[in-house]
């Protein structure tokens, strides 16, 4: 009697461990975070499921962008391995819609995720069709970063004080390393090249670069005229050459603007005695001033499979990673996009943070070309060699990057 | 008629059937109906399941089934053909229990919105059921297995019986691995370089188009990657292969002469080939670059050790770093089987140190070497990793060889046609190197 009794007290036991093992749900969640980054965002899901220990456990996995883009479309196809929730490029989503990839994520919207912490203006280039299916998590953007002590070296601070810095403003600093005698030790400016230093300088020259059906409208003369400006300054030994590694050179101090994105930040926080800031890419003229920027977006992959409780908490962990994204910025040195940490004064003292600031709104242009990954491929196929080399007809660049894509398509 | 005879004609008939049938796929949304039929040849191509992944399988069994039969390997044929069936079973099985095929929702997704409808796809489901002839294909093929049984009455049967079978139970681990993870990948490889197919949808089947892309529409920007990508793999080809050949033997006939430390540097030697394309080209990068690079300001080098015309040159000094081990092992064991007789007995006909390479080490090396010579050049084919970390497309693709262009294309733009026409082209000009190369050796062997 007492090993029936025995055996019935573990069954119970074991039963009642099942129950609860149940009642966890376990969110497995795909990033494209890899980096330094990673490791901040990792730290905060562990807090978040130390806090939701028994209820909600989330498994995440970071893969390589690249990676990411080819094993997504492939999961939902076979139904294999999906992930329930996962942070994507927006530049992507419209392709990933386009598929059949993701679904829209507005029973998130309705259970837990409140749509008014979040700016309208990103919020809107992940509404397709009526349907959001997106949620911003951060900016993803293209920052110059200002060595402030060679600024004040060559006393030319003055180029920040409108917050924007223009191609003449490095002229000026380019002429003031020059009367220093440092211009071939000491460069002011790095071209990033690629989609963060191309799209924006295009479209502020009056480029056009999709029309109304979404096609693709390079104009090359007006792409031309942008590698010719940049091609001048080379020139005339303000930038660096296309061999110099310009983050050596802005750690070593021997860069004064060295344009990249909100993704170095991490780095350049962590070394000692560096003093520098962070402002838009380089433009022509602070008015017409553009910058283009990309956002790590929330998605839901389509899946069948996914209960509505699963999607709960899928909702509570975006709306919990949201409100404590502040190490997303101290950290990781990004740009979270959620209201109430952007409204922190220890947010807006961070040097990157700046586009997150009202003024910057009418600046930032978030793409969602359809075919964005063409664009990418073409632009990394054409590089930056033709603002090096003057062989090149400028026009050339342009044109062949139209022609990839246009060829791209029509073979896909 | 021969029993052998009359299962012949069955399999021929079940192997029709299974050609002719298909599956229906239906679904609803608001009291709109539509459907569509989906032939299992057109299934193979969809990869729009992992069931479709059985189809291979089952043509492969077919096929074996009737070579069998055809070759009077009854048995034989009745072995294959059961598990053809078996396979089809599980395929059917497998196949209608899903109920969002993608393959099946693109195509009614699509007749949905010409009737102006849009459905969300997680409220999307398919009814999926295998047509009549699919019932008659089972028939058939277990037709074919009933008429193709073997007779077990007696031991003497089933002793041949064992011994028929026996063969086939050692290679199958190895045939299933190969058709699994070579054969079948090789053919959908084959197939997509005929397709327009973006690897998420369904290919569309487009004849040679791809390969008048690549090689005659002239301006158009593959046109330009295939030539200039060849262009540059050739030459790394040409730069790369005399040094991947003459210095690890120069290092093995070194190492052979040295008696002390001998196994110290011959781990030193091929320490490199262990470490990773990245990290090997990491190091060199840091070593060599402009900005705060060892090189540079440790030599007082001036010019740009990673533009051309000096990218190649650092190109073939890495290459040659990283992979010279493997060549150099291969070496060693061939040189340590010469014997040593035969340099004892060219020393006393008076044979210098260069006449008993020439006339000694080289003729009994031949086979090894011509081996070496063969990998390495197919290997160097093949390259991708240093071109791609060192310069990638900068200097207009200077230095861009086939395989980025081919990675790019497939997986960066999802244009996998084109990138399958790119990847034959290029497995083309290796099989001829590689024949022209074995013909010649061969030739001077047998002299």
């Amino acid at each position: 009697m007492k090993k029936i009794l025995a055996v019935l007290v573990a069954l119970s036991l074991v039963l009642s461990m099942t129950a609860f093992a149940a009642a966890e749900e376990t969110i497995n969640f795909w990033t494209v975070f890899t980096g330094d980054d990673g490791a901040t965002l990792q730290g905060l899901i562990n807090q978040f499921n130390e806090e939701h220990k028994g209820s909600i456990n989330v498994n995440h996995t970071a893969i390589a962008a690249a990676d990411l883009y080819t094993k997504l479309p492939l999961a939902v196809q076979t139904g294999e391995g999906i992930p329930d929730l996962m942070i994507g490029h927006v530049e992507r989503l419209p392709k990933l819609v386009g598929d059949g990839v993701l679904t829209d994520v507005t029973y998130l919207l309705e259970n837990g995720v409140d749509a008014a912490n979040y700016p309208s203006y990103v919020l809107e280039r992940t509404n397709l069709e009526g349907y959001q299916y997106g949620i911003p998590w951060d900016f993803n953007a293209g920052v110059t970063y200002v060595n402030l002590d060679l600024l004040a070296k060559y006393g030319k601070e003055a180029v920040l004080d409108d917050k924007y810095v223009t191609f003449d403003e490095i002229k000026e600093v380019g002429e003031a390393i020059k009367a220093a005698g440092e211009a071939e030790t000491v460069k002011a400016i790095n071209y990033y090249g690629s989609l963060n230093g191309y799209l924006p300088r295009y479209e502020e020259l009056g480029g056009q670069l999709v029309d109304a059906e979404g096609n693709l409208t390079i104009d090359a003369a007006i792409w031309g005229k942008m590698i010719e400006g940049f091609r001048e300054l080379y020139q005339a030994g303000y930038a660096v050459g296309q061999e110099d590694d310009a983050s050596s050179m802005f750690i070593g101090g021997s860069l004064v603007f060295f344009e990249s994105g909100t993704w170095t930040n991490a780095t350049l926080q962590k070394i000692e005695g560096l003093n520098y800031a962070a402002v838009a890419m380089p433009c022509y003229s602070a008015e017409t001033a553009l910058c283009r920027s990309g956002s790590h977006t929330w998605m839901q992959p389509d899946n069948e499979d996914r209960t509505e409780e699963t999607d709960k908490a899928v909702a509570t962990f975006v709306d919990w990673m949201g409100a404590h994204s502040l190490a997303w910025a101290t950290e990781a040195g990004q740009v979270p996009l959620y209201k109430a940490v952007t409204e922190t004064a220890e947010f807006q003292a961070l040097p990157q943070t700046f586009l997150a600031e009202a003024f910057m709104s009418d600046h930032i242009h978030v793409y969602t070309y359809y075919h964005w990954a063409l664009l990418d491929s073409a632009l990394s196929h054409v590089g930056k060699t033709a603002i090096y080399d003057a062989t090149i007809d400028v026009n050339s660049v342009g044109a062949a990057v139209q022609a990839e894509v246009d060829d791209a398509i029509a073979a896909m | 008629m021969k029993r052998n005879t009359i299962a012949t004609g069955l399999l021929l008939a079940f192997i029709v059937s299974f050609v002719l049938s298909g599956v229906t796929a239906v679904s609803t949304a608001k009291d709109v109906v539509v459907s569509t039929t989906v032939s299992h040849l057109a299934s193979v191509y969809s990869l729009s399941s992992a069931a479709v992944l059985i189809l291979p399988f089952i043509m492969v069994f077919m096929l074996m089934a009737l070579l069998s039969f055809l070759a009077k390997q009854k048995n034989v044929g009745f072995m294959f053909t059961a598990l053809s069936v078996v396979c089809y079973v599980a395929f059917l099985i497998a196949y209608c229990a899903e109920t969002r095929n993608t393959s099946m929702y693109n195509t009614l997704n699509a007749m949905f919105q010409e009737q102006g409808l849009r459905v969300k796809k997680r409220d999307f489901f398919i009814t999926v059921t295998p047509q009549w002839t699919c019932y008659l294909t089972v028939l058939l093929g277990l037709a074919t297995c009933a008429v193709s049984l073997p007779d077990l009455r007696t031991s003497t049967t089933r002793y041949s019986l064992k011994c028929e079978l026996e063969p086939y139970a050692y290679i199958a681990p190895h045939v299933l691995f190969f058709t699994l993870f070579t054969l079948v990948p090789i053919i959908y490889g084959v197939y997509t370089a005929f397709t327009k197919w973006d690897i998420y949808n369904e290919p569309v089947f487009v004849g040679l188009e791809n390969f008048k892309t690549i090689l005659f529409a002239q301006g158009n920007t593959y046109y330009g990657q295939l030539r200039n990508g060849l262009w540059n793999t050739v030459k790394f080809v040409l730069y790369n292969t005399p040094f991947g050949m003459v210095l690890p033997l120069a290092l093995a006939m070194a190492l052979r002469k040295v008696t002390r430390g001998n196994k110290f540097l011959q781990s030193v030697f091929y320490l490199p080939a262990l470490m990773s394309t990245t990290t090997v080209m990491l190091a060199w990068t840091y070593f060599f670059r402009k900005t705060y690079g060892f090189a540079p300001n440790f030599f007082g080098t001036t010019f740009e050790w990673f533009a051309p015309p000096y990218s190649w040159l650092m190109l073939v000094i890495i290459t040659a770093w990283w992979s010279n081990g493997t060549n150099m092992v291969i070496f060693q064991s061939s040189l340590a089987s010469i014997p040593e007789d035969q340099y004892e007995a060219a020393s006393i006909d008076g044979a210098n140190a260069v006449q008993k390479f020439w006339y000694v080490t080289i003729p009994n090396m031949s086979y090894t070497l011509m081996y070496t010579f063969v990998t390495t050049v197919i290997s160097h084919f093949n390259v991708y990793g240093q071109p791609n970390l060192m310069m990638g497309y900068n200097y207009e693709g200077a230095n861009a060889v086939l395989m980025m262009y081919i990675k790019d294309t497939a997986f960066q733009q999802g244009v996998a046609g084109i990138a399958s026409a790119m990847a034959l082209i290029l497995a083309a000009v290796i099989m001829v190197v590689a024949w022209i190369q074995l013909r010649m050796m061969m030739k001077d062997s047998k002299n």
